[in-house]
């Protein structure tokens, strides 16, 4: 008697899942992280970090950060992260998201957003208190990874879609 | 009374089945995660090694993922593990089922048996580790998650089981 | 819908887990080797019958807890294929458990509830992993091969979750059929 009405449930939500595909598959943002943040992870050595490189290997094999690891754009979207792993993704063009992973981010900028804000941040003379602040803290971890940060006459321009110039990776 | 508390029946598989599939969507839903146990063995041997050792517990890739974090003593499983033990105690204390035995096939010695036990036991420690994974964190978890490497890790142990058994057939019957 | 714990109450929750796991493994009978061995000599399919309707049980809940937005599967971390691996591991494992009688989990609630074979499969288990863990540089090349990540079988067979889910429902039903007959001949 159990047993039949197990196996009938069983058949119900079973026949039913035949009709209760979805149509559109939802989309979801993934949230970004700033290059100063992931900088202080970096120094911190936080535990579970995965900092994933989706750019083509010849951008990767140029310039890469830290502790970065190389991975092609269409096996992200299949590959599973266990979920405490915090996952960094670095790409100069929009991502599909991996299929799981507790915490998966974009860094903000992608290595364009390193270069500026962590290897070299800079302030203006006549800057708020807030990017004050913001600039100790930069100056901090920048410092650390071996980067200039400076002073300079006028605010930096906001950088366009170029590509970086071209950088050699230090050797380690 | 010969025997003051008989040992009650086993569940229905079916019955109990389903009570183990609500178990791990349980464990789904609060964790993000299935149920495991294999882990917990690496991660305790893990541990052993490190004590004894920390240069050559890093040095073995297999070792080294569960030295992240906060080390080898906090993984999930091991707790996981732990409650298993007690879940088990639990029920078969409720049910009359606690023996102190070594429970064997009618034609063999308790010794041999604790002796195949172990060989048994390790046979099955290298199968889980080149597999990341046992019957519950790979089979069960991945199989009701459609993984296809859950379901091939299965198929493939029930054919090692299947093709082994004449061989120590004698062991069980 | 998976809450974050913090440490202390994600112990608790992995605890209370495990209890539950270890009661049910043990009121199917599965802390009994002979009783599990008895799969293979095909005497006794309860390791199937259970893991079975284990699976379609906790298949069918993701699968709509899932679609009407309880449960968020893309948060729920899917096992990952390495095809040679696990075909190699699988296999060992299989012979392992059949001269073992027991399998990890089942080892430890048979090693709780007094029985001697239970605790020297946990302590065999130990040791292969340990000795595994040990040697493990020449393996390293074969344990990372035919990566598929996390591969479903919908992505593998180009269909809708849904009909996979169908499918394997039917499966289990008509294997479960086939078990019945196959203990009733015993």
């Amino acid at each position: 008697m159990m047993r039949r009405l197990l196996a009938s449930a069983a058949v119900v939500l079973g026949v039913l899942a035949l009709f209760g595909e979805r149509a559109p598959k939802r989309v979801v943002a993934t949230p970004e992280i700033a290059p100063v943040q992931l900088a202080e992870w970096l120094r911190d050595r936080k535990a579970g970090l995965r900092i994933i490189d989706v750019r083509t290997r010849g951008e990767f094999d140029d310039y890469q950060l830290p502790r970065s690891e190389w991975m092609n754009a269409a096996s992200l979207a299949v590959t599973s992260f266990p979920p405490e792993e915090t996952v960094v993704i670095i790409s100069d063009h929009g991502v599909a998201s991996p299929r799981s992973g507790r915490q998966v981010c974009l860094l903000r900028g992608g290595v364009r957003g390193w270069l500026d804000d962590v290897m070299n941040p800079t302030i203006t003379e006549d800057a708020s208190p807030a990017a004050r602040t913001a600039y100790q803290r930069a100056s901090v971890v920048s410092r650390y990874f071996g980067g200039v940060p400076r002073v300079v006459d006028t605010p930096p321009v906001a950088t366009t879609g170029h590509a970086a110039p071209s950088v050699r990776r230090r050797g380690c | 009374m010969s025997n003051p508390r008989p040992a009650r029946p086993y569940a229905d598989s079916y019955v109990a089945g389903v009570g183990l599939g609500l178990v791990l969507l349980a464990a789904f839903v609060l964790t993000g995660r299935g149920l495991g146990a294999s882990g917990a063995f690496g991660s305790a041997a893990a541990g052993v090694v490190a004590a004894a050792s920390p240069v050559r517990a890093a040095g073995s890739a297999y070792f080294a993922r569960f030295l992240t974090g906060q080390g080898p003593w906090h993984e999930w499983l091991l707790f996981e593990i732990a409650g298993v033990v007690a879940g088990g105690f639990l029920s078969a204390l409720g049910a009359g089922r606690l023996r102190a035995v070594v429970e064997r096939g009618p034609h063999m010695g308790a010794r041999s048996r604790l002796v195949t036990a172990f060989v048994g036991g390790s046979v099955m420690g290298i199968g889980a580790v080149l597999a990341r994974g046992c019957t519950s964190g790979l089979a069960l978890t991945g199989g009701a998650l459609l993984g296809v490497g859950s379901w091939l890790f299965m198929m493939a142990a029930f054919a090692g089981g299947y093709l082994f058994a004449p061989l120590v057939k004698k062991a069980w019957q | 819908m998976i809450a974050p714990f913090t440490n202390g109450e994600s112990i608790a929750v992995a605890i209370a887990v495990g209890v539950a796991f270890g009661w049910t493994l043990e009121r199917a009978g599965l802390g009994s080797a002979p009783k599990l061995a008895g799969q293979f000599y095909r005497t006794d399919l309860t390791v199937f019958k259970v893991m079975f309707s284990a699976i379609v049980t906790a298949m069918l809940g993701a699968y709509w807890l899932g679609r009407l937005g309880f449960l968020d599967l893309s948060r729920v971390y899917v096992p990952e294929t390495y095809l040679l691996p696990q075909l190699a591991g699988g296999l060992l494992f299989g012979v392992g458990f059949v001269i073992a009688g027991l399998c990890p989990g089942t080892s430890c609630v048979a090693a709780a509830t007094g029985r001697g074979d239970g605790v020297l499969v946990m302590l065999g288990m130990f040791a292969g992993v340990l000795a595994t863990g040990l040697v493990f540089a020449p393996l390293q090349h074969f344990y990372a091969s035919t990566s598929r990540g996390g591969l479903t079988l919908q992505d593998l067979l180009h269909l809708p979750a849904g009909v996979v889910v169908c499918a394997v429902v039917f499966m289990a039903l008509v294997a479960f059929q086939l078990a019945e007959r196959v203990e009733k001949r015993a």
